[in-house]
């Protein structure tokens, strides 16, 4: 016998046969150039909705479209494992060097210092912005400094900074939990020394973090695909950025019990802010 | 716009991605090359004039990829004919038409095309396997035979296709939606869809016997309007399969946003028929009580 489609599936199913034939395409037909366009989203908007107008109502050119789609996911895809496995032996590295019983912390930081320097040449792609220090930061730095008398601000990661926002950006005002983190230390794009796509995964980050609590706070598990959506998050973060991911991250992403994720949640939010 | 197609085309890098992309299409090592063979071909014929449409808009790359899956599809009708798929399936969406392509008429094994659809994680493997199953179910010549298929004896099948054992688990929505017991039942929906796809018949639609007042059947229109984006949306997830994190990146949205926005629409849809007396629940059982 068959299994039951789910709800979510029949939804969709029927908004599309619904939408069947209501809608024609509208503007000119798209070019081959213009579906990569699309893909690399170089369209204006209302061109884009012409495209996909005609991608939604042309079986051939949506075949097209999604051979692009697939093709250029496989390239992505291929990178970032190249990346990843680039990046694992780099970790690998580091956790032996901590783990080291010999090793004293001032060594290890030193190893740290040399690694990064080696492994972010500046030829990479990755090297963090540092020698432009923005306008907000060094406002908010001096700031902090005559609060402070002579001492000068103390230090705070730039990832750190990035997730505080995502947290209260997604923040509900009900939530008490999150309205009791100190979450001053925010700072918005504009302001934060990395760059714009590394600051939006962080971003993102806390964006999750703030709805995995709630979730928590209502005794709820997360579902599949908020932690596909959350580990996919880390995995981008420990390949692109130059910051390694807090290990009750690493963690939380492969935590398979609902409660215990909830307590690494808990455990990370209360140490981190 | 003057570009080197010949030192792009050429380099280890795009060889190699084509020659993955050749096997991704066609399973075999052999078929593959040959594919790979024509689409060079094909590329470097009279200086590169396939490429001459390009006016330097999008990047290079990606404008040569859209040319090399179209130059794929075209030595696979050139190899395997062109017959038509059916009907049925041709409702069910393009990713049916495609594994229909590759396993009844390419006969490519079941196992590497699942594996192709669903490598580096972009689809679930028992979503292209269920569709696999009902395709081999309701077509049972399907990659039966080693020898290339004659375009008649398809569209012979094509007249038997609806010979199909219940038992076999079968994932089309035709079969669920178009099944007999249905069809009085259903009605309601099928007038709605007319009338939705239509919104000239209103007045008409009103006519019959139906509990909706006008505004309902306004919300009710309104709801279910999707806008292009929305749509292809909900094409990538329910009739492709993709998993979110691929739609993002062919959509260019950020990781969470597909999940955000699909649970919008899905609201939507679902408040506007529990609003015109339609529930969920009661198009599911009446599915189930049509399969038993």
């Amino acid at each position: 016998m068959n299994k039951p489609i789910s709800e979510e599936t029949l939804l969709g199913k029927i908004a599309l046969l619904a939408h069947k034939n209501k809608q024609s395409a509208f503007g000119e037909t798209p070019s081959l150039e213009e579906l990569a366009m699309l893909y690399d989203n170089q369209l204006d908007f209302n061109r884009k909705q012409e495209v996909l107008s005609h991608i939604n109502s042309d079986p051939l050119l949506f075949e097209q479209f999604m051979n692009l789609v697939d093709v250029m996911y496989d390239n992505t895809t291929a990178n970032q494992h190249v990346a990843e496995s680039k990046n694992s032996s780099f970790t690998q590295l580091l956790s032996w060097l901590f783990s080291w019983k010999g090793l004293t912390g001032s060594v290890a930081s030193a190893s740290l210092v040399v690694i990064i320097v080696l492994q972010f040449s500046p030829t990479s792609p990755l090297t963090p912005l540092i020698e432009q220090p923005s306008y907000e930061a060094n406002h908010e730095a001096s700031n902090n400094g005559s609060k402070n008398g002579t001492q000068t601000a103390s230090f705070i990661s730039p990832d750190k900074r990035a997730i505080a926002a995502g947290i209260a950006n997604a923040s509900n005002d009900n939530v008490q939990q999150l309205k009791q983190l100190d979450l001053s230390i925010a700072i918005n794009q504009q302001g934060s020394a990395l760059e714009a796509n590394i600051y939006q995964q962080y971003f993102q980050l806390g964006e999750l973090l703030a709805e995995w609590e709630q979730l928590c706070r209502q005794d709820k598990g997360a579902n599949t695909v908020f932690i596909q959506q959350f580990s996919l998050t880390i995995n981008q973060i420990s390949t692109e950025s130059f910051i390694p991911v807090h290990q009750n991250l690493v963690k939380l992403s492969q935590a398979k019990q609902p409660e215990q994720a909830c307590d690494l949640l808990q455990q990370f939010l209360l140490s981190e802010f | 716009m003057s570009v080197n197609w010949h030192e792009i085309v050429l380099s280890t890098k795009w060889l190699a991605r084509l020659d993955h992309q050749a096997i991704k299409r066609f399973g075999q090592q052999g078929l593959a090359e040959e594919a790979s063979s024509y689409v060079l071909e094909k590329l470097a014929k009279n200086n590169w004039a396939c490429c001459n449409t390009y006016i330097g808009k999008a990047k290079p790359e990606t404008f040569l990829y859209t040319l090399t899956g179209n130059l794929l599809e075209e030595f696979s009708r050139k190899r395997f004919g062109r017959p038509r798929p059916p009907e049925w399936l041709k409702r069910e969406g393009e990713l049916w038409v495609s594994i229909w392509k590759m396993v009844c008429l390419e006969r490519q094994g079941v196992m590497t095309v699942t594996d192709n659809l669903c490598k580096l994680g972009n689809r679930e493997p028992h979503f292209i396997e269920g569709i696999i199953r009902t395709i081999k179910a309701r077509l049972p010549w399907c990659g039966s035979s080693h020898r290339e298929i004659p375009v008649s004896a398809v569209c012979a099948y094509e007249q038997k296709d609806d010979n199909h054992t219940h038992e076999i688990e079968d994932h089309s929505i035709a079969q669920q939606l178009n099944a007999q017991q249905l069809e009085d039942t259903l009605q309601l929906m099928a007038q709605l869809l007319v009338f939705i796809s239509r919104p000239s018949d209103k007045v008409k639609f009103t006519e019959c016997a139906l509990t909706m007042n006008h505004e309902q059947l306004d919300n009710l229109y309104q709801s279910l309007e999707l806008s292009p984006e929305e749509q292809l949306l909900l094409k990538m997830a329910y009739q492709e399969g993709m998993k979110m994190n691929a739609i993002a990146k062919a959509m260019n949205l950020p990781p969470y946003q597909p999940g955000r926005l699909l649970k919008g629409i899905l609201k939507r849809i679902e408040h506007a028929l529990n609003d015109a007396n339609i529930s969920t629940q009661d198009i599911q059982s009446l599915l189930q009580g049509s399969r038993e």
